[in-house]
């Protein structure tokens, strides 16, 4: 429905499964700033997807970027309406840094969570701490929000594998409870016919706590009643 | 009753921030009627609907009134019922009266439903609500007084239907009488009752009738009490401002010298297919920062049944003048009419992020009493709650879990919608 175009800040392996893929430990890359404030430049110009213009920052854990600050400022004045930031939320977890972050002009988090539970999000992302660190970010940037009465809206991400399909739903309420307004989850490693229960009880869980869970990756006759899921309530592209 | 004047409490349960102003119109018309004049004293309990009816109660109580007065709406009527219970059992003696588009139109089955409730006061209430105080205070049959549904021993009797009041300035203003005082942000005028559109959900066209006027002296009256008393912004309750671009054009010249002194209107209500640069000009003009407008849905079947129409071209044009102007709009959507699909709400959804109009506001429907809906609900399978606020339960279109998806969904977006980095996509209205 809305779309935001994406903006490489930088490179890394982002919050995934050790067990699918042992490389996400990998250390991260920044790309320069003057490249980024360049391609928000490009996005903003050639802007012509509706209401916006609207990007995300990701690629690598964007609050890390030295010159975050920065690029956000130069997204403000390029004409960027909706500002996202693809995160593990940790950065966040720091209230000074969700106030600082949101004063700039952060409107909109997406949040990788594996899991509904430290235990087996912490397992999975082989980083310990990780979980309460995710969390406790979201909830200082809604917090953050609020103190300075400013509309922002928290986004939750599932990549969906084998490994935590039947605690998709949990993760779904993790997100709730958090104050997430939509989770998107990612079904395209989760595609066996028995996965598709947990991926309709996720949209149900989703709707009982108001989130909208839109899935990707599936074709939506999959999801039987829930074909609606398969409609999101956010795009992001390729700028 | 008590011995001395009739002592009436009128009892308003607005959402935070509001007054009641159709307590104000009965009080202010009471007041001024030469027949309750040293017979009957009024005072005003204009509260908010969140709170305890016990507590409500306390001040009700307190007050020993011989007459209650409450204005009941579709979104207070669970704890205005609630609330008579409790005064009736603390107060056996008390006449209860309640009066309000969610009683009006089906006054015979709320007495059956509320034992502790006496009287409804059906339709236009200004004159009723005097009519009726004068013969209670007499010791009359309140069951006489036209559009009164009242007890009858044992029984409930319904006196006809009284005439819409033709001559609207014989209405005392509440703001001219000092009934009301005008509250910043939430003062609001009427300058007409009525509405030219039959929209099949709504009471507004129906219940009224015709469109009937204040007079222009009338309302330029009010904008001078209301801006006097203070208040920098406030808004027109009108189902339509640009009711003609005649009486645009006469409210734009009313209110262009209180908006050279910074004199705000907020969330006015317009037909937006038929608003184009000039409109919008005059719009800004008269210092509106805001409007309110459609379309509620996209869908044609719905637009049959509910008797509107809606032409994409205009609609767009509409906003992008008034967005010109820098006047933010607010698209409103209704989840669940009859005839609508999921498809139908999505593309609506769409077709109004297209526009950026500014704000998009959704709500599912509530089946009102009174209105086409209503009345048709089983031809057109619509199933909703008996009890108010009559929220609708499932379409012959779309199922339970359908429209509780479509307001998750609607919910969600608007929520994206609305975390804007930037400012707002109209910004204030130029001095």
């Amino acid at each position: 429905m809305i779309e935001f175009a994406e903006i490489t800040v930088g490179h890394d392996a982002g919050v995934g499964c050790v067990r699918c893929r042992p490389t996400h430990h990998m250390i991260g890359s920044c790309r320069p700033r003057e490249d980024i404030v360049a391609d928000i430049g490009s996005a903003v110009d050639g802007w012509s997807w509706g209401c916006g213009p609207n990007i995300v920052l990701l690629g690598c854990e964007a609050f890390s970027h030295p010159d975050l600050t920065e690029v956000v400022d130069s997204a403000v004045r390029a004409g960027v309406v909706r500002l996202s930031v693809r995160t593990d939320g940790a950065a966040l977890a720091d209230p000074d840094a969700a106030e600082h972050f949101v004063r700039t002009g952060v409107r909109r988090i997406e949040v990788t969570l594996l899991a509904g539970s430290s235990e087996v999000h912490d397992r999975l992302t082989g980083s310990p701490g990780s979980f309460d660190l995710a969390i406790a970010g979201m909830r200082a940037f809604a917090a953050a929000s609020s103190s300075q009465d400013v509309k922002t809206t928290l986004s939750g991400l599932v990549p969906a594998c084998e490994h935590n399909i039947t605690g998709i739903p949990d993760t779904v309420l993790a997100f709730a409870q958090a104050g997430a307004s939509v989770v998107t989850v990612d079904a395209s490693r989760a595609k066996r016919r028995a996965h598709v229960p947990w991926l309709q009880a996720a949209a149900l869980t989703g709707v009982l706590n108001a989130v909208w869970v839109s899935i990707e990756g599936i074709e939506p006759e999959t999801l039987g009643e829930g074909a609606a899921h398969a409609v999101p309530a956010t795009t992001c592209r390729g700028a | 009753m008590s011995a001395g004047p009739l002592r009436v409490a009128l009892l308003g349960l607005s959402s935070s921030g509001y007054q009641s102003l159709a307590l104000g119109y009965l009080r202010a018309s009471a007041e001024a009627d030469s027949r309750l004049a040293g017979r009957v004293g009024f005072q005003t309990l204009d509260l908010t609907v969140d709170l305890d009816p016990w507590w409500v109660a306390f001040r009700v109580v307190d007050m020993r009134p011989d007459v209650l007065g409450i204005s009941v709406t579709c979104w207070n009527a669970r704890k205005v019922y609630e609330l008579c219970d409790i005064v009736r059992g603390a107060m056996p003696e008390i006449t209860i009266v309640l009066g309000g588009p969610e009683v009006g139109p089906i006054a015979e089955r709320v007495l059956e439903l509320n034992p502790a409730v006496d009287i409804i006061v059906r339709g236009e209430g200004e004159e009723t609500f005097s009519d009726l105080l004068d013969t209670l205070s007499r010791g009359g049959k309140p069951w006489r007084v036209e559009g009164v549904t009242a007890r009858r021993e044992g029984s409930i009797s319904s006196a006809p239907d009284r005439s819409i009041i033709g001559t609207l300035d014989a209405i005392a203003s509440p703001y001219l009488s000092g009934v009301c005082q005008p509250l910043e942000g939430s003062a609001y005028i009427e300058t007409y009752r009525g509405c030219p559109h039959k929209c099949g959900y709504c009471f507004e066209g129906k219940g009224y009738g015709r469109v009937r006027c204040f007079s222009d002296e009338r309302v330029e009256a009010e904008v001078a009490a209301i801006v006097a008393s203070g208040v920098r912004t406030f808004s027109f309750i009108d189902p339509v401002f640009n009711l003609t671009r005649e009486r645009l054009g006469w409210l734009a010249g009313l209110m262009e010298p209180y908006a050279r002194e910074g004199v705000r209107l907020h969330t006015i209500e317009v037909d937006i297919e038929r608003i184009g640069a000039e409109e919008a000009a005059l719009l800004k003009m008269a210092g509106v920062m805001s409007v309110e407008t459609g379309p509620q849905t996209v869908g044609s079947a719905a637009l049959a049944i509910c008797r509107r129409s809606f032409d994409r071209d205009r609609f767009a044009a509409g906003v992008g003048a008034l967005r010109a102007e820098g006047i933010s709009v607010e698209c409103d959507f209704i989840v669940g009419l009859p005839g609508d699909t999921l498809q139908d709400f999505l593309d609506g959804l769409r077709f109004a992020l297209t526009l950026d109009p500014g704000k998009i506001q959704i709500s599912t429907l509530h089946v009102l009493p009174g209105t086409d809906l209503w009345e048709r609900a089983d031809e057109f399978g619509l199933v909703f709650r008996e009890e108010p606020p009559h929220e609708v339960v499932c379409t012959a279109q779309m199922s339970f879990t359908d429209l509780r998806r479509a307001e998750v969904l609607g919910s969600s977006v608007v929520a994206q919608y609305s975390a804007r980095t930037g400012p707002p996509v109209a910004g204030a209205v130029a001095s």
